[in-house]
């Protein structure tokens, strides 16, 4: 029995799409600004927490700015005065913002946002895409990936634990459509059951004319290197607060997490590994392989940054292939999950696994039980040496 | 959540109590700004030696005290010297272009008649055992006296004429100085305790050798020969000698120079016997003055005034000779001239070619200037090895010759008298806080006076009574009230010298002067030596130097 | 009066960019909180650790200083504290790469005083023009004087008709804090665009920037006048009309400038002040013009 059972909570069971779900993720931080500029597939989310404000159960400050790149802006500056601060954007905002997501990392503002994965223009596309939110990997965000409403909403509220704690800004990220836009079955937690998990944000520093203190002035050298540095530490204390929220939660709410999530894949042959939405319909893949006498299993990389380098390892190293599913292209090198996974297992092992890179569902084309059933296959019989990505069509 | 994240602690922060006051921005600076008491240029021109800007300064704050105190360190007689002054003071001032000149000259009168009013003068020091004799009881005389007396020194004042005052009693007529201004102001010198021996020429009614007992003399006798022109019919008795004319005028005596009178002149002095003859009766009264209207000696409110209460003026004339007729003074003989200036200071016609002209007068008053006697200069160079101290001054040992240089020579011989007897260096130290440095030599120029700093004020206006043909000795020109006198004082930029405005202060990019001792300090370890502290003030009273 | 900035900044010797936020920090309340985008105002703030202010600073990136102020201000409200917000951005963070943040806020009117102390130029990375740039100055990326005129940045804020909109010049403190506290009296976004004259990038004297700012008011090129609500307009300070050449001629910038083009200009100057002149009496009838104490420059 969960602590929620227990403590005679009653969690609102709620039809609702990725969009409106992270939004109640949000009313149930309470954050008291809101800087937001709407964009598809993102727009769901602001018109529902304008809802939930003109209904009056959300009592942030909900501020319609006239770009992203303002709406990060004043994230910051409202984080750093102290302020629990949300947004959300998609794709084109989310690269719009790219100067000030390294600004808030560095200023070390724990914003958290929600990134809907779209593709990025040109041309102009509005379907899900991992890119946008995987170029932004090198700003200092720690990165969570959803594949469903009631992940994606629980993760806001896991997210906003970690980067209050860490001081680093935090990335829900979901995919357009698939998560976004489809309606799932959500549990919205009780206010009270959220405040076991979520502490007030209190910062220590902040902006304050009682203990005036200036954020941001010209650094030298060695003083940007020791910033950078202990963001690094933050980063690397992110990754123990990533798994203990997602114990926490799980002891709340019987929904625990973790920052990689395997499937099946203690005796697996071929590994499956990918993040966001594909995950459910690997799941089930793996199942239909192992019917057919495959042993498949799948780890889910819900965490990407900090990128959890150790329990990718751990859940890996006992595989014979390796296949990575990228629903995202770094043109010239390939699916950029498959390039992490790779580098942490090179240092990691002596002789690690075949990591072989799969590119599906690129610019939101659907992913089928079957394709992933044919990459499960395909892995285990793929001639070495194979660097490229290997397409669809290959398959 | 707050928790310590040790190494992972954000770092763009200042750090509390942490700022730029550790950047000692000084180390930029090549040069660095001084506060300085430079001269002011009408305290330079003042003959009297007054420190005008200070004075007046005490004056604008109401502390009509102070500013008595403070003319009074140079000047006995502010009251006379306010009426009588040829103020060059102003026009010194530069003020002058901006919106006329600080009306220095009635604000002095004002403060004069203040202490007459008011005054309280300060005790003499100490009785000192040394006696000094002044030999002439005129403002050089007094003014000599007067100093060495409030220095202690037992002082006697030789006059050969039954009363004090020199010219400033018998030159200078009543409607200009009144007796009673006069008499009090000569009464304060006197409270100090100084023997007078009035109706006593030396040389005449007690020997020279008496002075040989004094351990100093001061010669302050005057130049009483009256210079002449050297032209034809000049011994006539109807040309006189103006300031006999006017001796006479202020002992009591009322000649009549009836008809029409010619004066030859164009100082001060001319001015008096012109404007006196009107009052006595003239029909006329013609001015001939070898210099333009705007080059004449006289000060430029004189001859103002003398215009208003009908006097003719002709520049640019000289006098070829004089006329007679049947033994009678008919006429004086003019033509166009302009004035060369001998190498020993006197002055000349220079007869442009062209027509002369005969200009009818009954009465002719010669007001050319005079000359010391020579007797007199003899005495002031006797005197040998062991003797007392010697010193001359005043108009027997000046080309200068008005009230306020005399009072200034007076005042010197003073300091130099002391110097002698007491061993003190005759320039005493400037009185000034440590946050100022003198600059008694530098005399503040225009292009130091930040003129955009002073809103446009006119000069106060001096109407005067002057009536066309007044009648009475009654005083012409009347002070200043108490306001007038304080707006006044308001229009002096007080060149040179810091009335701590704040302007610097507030001009500094990088906070580095700071208030103190009713002044201002630099702070040396953030002041840039950018300048704009010195640029910006009004007065020329910070001046950039050379970095140490 | 009350200095919040500290001496050790280091900003360029005489420059009229630290005298202006010396002035307006004089003029702010204890509980105010500075945005600072990259800008000539940056360098003076201080490097790490230290500060020159006695005021927190968010020191924000270059085109959202208007953004950022708007965020904090909210934030404030929401913790239920009363802070007064303060940016104090260049005029290549206001005029050009920040505009549009600027708009934005002002559009919705966010509770901040914006200041823009305006050199006229890209001075913080070595006078680059900006759109604050007047026609025929000279920069390193106009070699040979501007050919377009400076952007009207007051008139843009006017019509956004924000409560308060103004220009001011550090040259004329008393001016200038007047407006400050008249801007601190209201509520949504309030605008101040400070001319601050460069000592390296306008070539003037270490010790000229001061002299130079009079020189622009007392020739009407930089009027000094405040808007209301977008429309209540009003000359704060009556310049005595000297030539604009006497203007130009102190800058080494306009050096190359022919007669002709010191007569287009002094032209151009007339016209904006007829013009400006005409907006105060559309409004408040010809008593517009007051607060004029007349003072004369220097020739």
């Amino acid at each position: 029995m969960t602590a929620q059972a227990a403590l005679g909570h009653r969690p609102t069971r709620m039809l609702l799409t990725g969009d409106h779900a992270v939004a109640y993720g949000a009313l149930r931080a309470q954050p008291h600004v809101i800087p937001v500029y709407p964009i598809t597939p993102q727009t769901p989310v602001l018109e529902k927490l304008v809802e939930l404000a003109e209904a009056g159960e959300l009592r942030g400050d909900l501020m319609t700015v006239e770009s992203e790149h303002s709406a990060m802006a004043a994230c910051i500056a409202a984080s750093l005065a102290g302020a629990r601060v949300f947004t959300a954007t998609a794709s084109q905002g989310l690269a719009l913002m790219h100067e000030m997501l390294h600004y808030a990392a560095g200023a070390r503002a724990p914003v958290v946002m929600v990134n809907v994965n779209r593709t990025l223009a040109s041309p102009w596309g509005f379907w899900a895409d991992q890119t946008d939110s995987l170029a932004q990997r090198d700003t200092g965000w720690i990165q969570l990936y959803c594949e469903s409403a009631q992940e994606a909403l629980d993760t806001v509220l896991h997210a906003f634990r970690v980067a209050e704690a860490v001081l680093l800004p935090a990335m829900v990220v979901i995919e357009a459509v698939y998560v976004s836009h489809t309606l799932e079955p959500v549990e919205v937690p009780e206010p009270a059951l959220v405040a076991r998990f979520l502490p007030p944000f209190t910062p220590t520093l902040r902006l304050d004319p009682a203990r005036p203190r200036g954020v941001g002035g010209t650094a030298t050298p060695a003083q940007w290197r020791g910033n950078r540095l202990a963001m690094t530490a933050a980063m690397d204390r992110a990754l123990e607060e990533v798994e203990t929220a997602g114990r926490l939660w799980g002891g709340l709410t019987g929904r625990a997490s973790a920052a990689a999530e395997a499937y099946r894949a203690a005796d697996a042959e071929v590994l499956l590994v990918t993040a966001g939405s594909i995950a459910g319909t690997a799941r089930e893949a793996v199942d239909r392989l192992r019917e057919e006498g495959i042993p498949a299993g799948l780890v889910r990389l819900r965490l990407f940054r900090p990128f959890p380098a150790g329990e990718v390892t751990a859940r890996l190293r006992g595989a014979r292939r390796i296949a990575v599913l990228d629903r995202n292209c770094s043109v010239g090198s390939g699916g950029i999950f498959a390039q992490e996974v790779r580098a942490a297992l090179q240092v990691a092992l002596d002789g690690p696994p075949p990591v072989l890179s799969y590119l599906l569902g690129l610019g939101g084309i659907n992913v089928s039980v079957e394709r992933v059933i044919q990459v499960g296959r395909d892995a285990l019989r793929r001639p070495l040496p194979c660097p490229g990505p290997i397409l669809e069509e290959a398959l | 959540m707050s928790v310590d994240l040790g190494p992972a602690r954000p770092l763009g922060w200042s750090e509390p109590g942490r700022t730029t006051l550790e950047i000692p921005t000084g180390g930029w600076r090549t040069r660095r700004p001084v506060y300085v008491e430079a001269r002011a240029p009408c305290a330079a021109a003042c003959p009297a030696g007054e420190p005008v800007p200070r004075w007046v300064e005490r004056a604008r704050q109401g502390d009509y005290a102070g500013a008595w105190a403070l003319v009074r360190e140079a000047n006995p007689f502010p009251a006379v010297t306010g009426r009588v002054c040829a103020h060059p003071c102003e026009a010194a001032c530069h003020r002058w272009d901006h919106d006329g000149a600080v009306a220095v000259h009635a604000l002095e009168r004002f403060v004069g008649d203040w202490g007459l009013a008011h005054g309280r003068p300060a005790p003499p020091a100490a009785r000192r055992p040394e006696r000094v004799a002044v030999v002439g009881g005129g403002p050089a005389g007094l003014s000599c006296a007067y100093h060495l007396g409030r220095l202690g020194y037992r002082v006697t004042v030789y006059e050969r004429m039954p009363a004090l005052g020199g010219l400033l009693r018998y030159g200078i007529p009543a409607y200009r100085l009144p007796r009673a201004v006069l008499d009090r102001e000569i009464d304060s010198v006197l409270g100090l305790g100084l023997e007078v021996r009035t109706g006593t020429a030396v040389g005449r009614d007690v020997p020279w050798e008496a002075l040989d007992g004094y351990d100093a003399v001061f010669l302050a006798v005057g130049a009483g020969i009256p210079l002449r022109l050297g032209v034809p019919g000049e011994h006539h008795p109807a040309v006189g000698d103006g300031l006999a004319f006017l001796r006479a005028v202020n002992t009591g005596s009322r000649p009549a120079p009836g008809g029409r009178v010619v004066v030859v002149g164009g100082g001060s002095t001319a001015m008096d016997v012109a404007r006196t003859a009107l009052r006595l009766g003239a029909r006329s009264v013609t001015v001939l003055a070898l210099e333009a209207r705007e080059a004449m000696p006289a000060a430029p409110d004189e001859v103002e005034q003398a215009l208003a209460e009908g006097v003719e003026i002709r520049n640019g004339v000289g006098v070829r000779a004089f006329v007679e007729k049947d033994g009678c003074l008919c006429g004086v003989e003019v033509s166009a001239a302009t004035l060369e200036q001998a190498p020993d200071g006197t002055v000349r016609p220079v007869f442009l070619p062209g027509p002369s002209g005969i200009l009818e007068t009954d009465t002719t008053l010669l007001a050319i200037g005079q000359r010391p006697d020579p007797a007199s200069l003899v005495a002031a160079e006797a005197g040998g090895a062991g003797g007392p101290v010697r010193a001359a001054g005043g108009d027997m040992a000046s080309g200068f010759r008005t009230v306020s240089h005399a009072i200034g020579a007076g005042a010197g011989a003073a300091r130099l008298i002391h110097a002698r007897l007491a061993g003190v260096p005759p320039e005493a130290a400037a009185d000034l806080p440590g946050w100022v440095a003198a600059r008694p030599a530098h005399v503040v120029t225009l292009d130091e006076i930040r003129l955009d700093a002073f809103p446009r004020a006119p000069r106060c206006p001096r109407p005067h009574r002057a009536a066309a043909r007044p009648a009475g000795f009654t005083e012409v020109v009347p002070g200043l009230d108490e306001a007038a006198a304080r707006e006044e004082a308001r229009r002096c930029f007080t060149c040179g010298r810091c009335v701590a405005c704040d302007v610097c202060l507030l001009a500094c990019p990088d906070m580095a002067i700071r208030r103190v001792d009713g002044g201002y300090a630099v702070a040396s370890e953030y002041c840039k030596g950018c300048g704009l502290c010195a640029r910006e003030c009004p007065r020329g009273a910070l001046q950039m130097g050379a970095e140490r | 009066m009350i200095d919040r900035l500290l001496p050790g900044h280091a900003s360029c010797p005489g420059c009229a960019v630290a005298l202006a936020v010396r002035y307006v920090l004089q003029g702010l309340p204890d509980r105010a909180v500075l945005v600072v985008p990259p800008s000539c105002i940056a360098v003076l703030m201080g490097p790490l650790p230290l500060s020159s202010t006695t005021l927190p600073v968010l020191q924000t990136a270059f085109e959202t200083a208007a953004a950022a102020a708007a965020g904090l201000a909210r934030a404030y409200r929401a913790l239920g504290e009363d802070v007064t917000v303060v940016c104090l951005a260049g005029d290549g963070g206001t005029y050009d790469i920040g505009l549009q943040a600027l708009s934005g806020a002002a559009e919705r009117d966010e509770d901040f005083l914006y200041v823009c102390f305006d050199n006229e130029a890209y001075q913080n990375t070595g006078n680059q023009k900006s759109s604050a740039t007047p026609w025929g100055a000279r920069t390193t990326s106009t070699p040979r004087g501007k050919t377009t005129r400076k952007k009207e940045i007051v008139e843009i804020l006017a019509a956004h008709r924000i409560p308060y909109a103004a220009t001011a010049s550090p040259a004329y403190r008393d001016d200038l804090l007047a407006k400050v506290r008249r801007a601190l009296g209201l509520h949504g976004t309030r605008f101040l665009n400070v001319t601050c004259p460069c000592v390296p990038g306008w070539g003037i004297g270490e010790d000229a920037s001061l002299r130079v700012g009079r020189l622009g008011v007392e020739s009407r090129a930089v009027p000094l006048y405040e808007v209301e609500d977008g429309t209540r307009y009003r000359i704060t300070h009556r310049p005595a009309g000297i030539p604009v050449g006497d203007y130009l001629r102190a800058q080494s910038r306009y050096a190359h400038l022919t007669a002709d083009q010191v007569a287009a200009i002094q032209a151009e100057v007339e016209r904006r002040w007829e013009d400006l002149v005409e907006r105060c009496e559309r409004v408040n009838g010809p008593a517009a013009v007051d607060r004029a104490e007349a003072r004369v420059p220097a020739s």
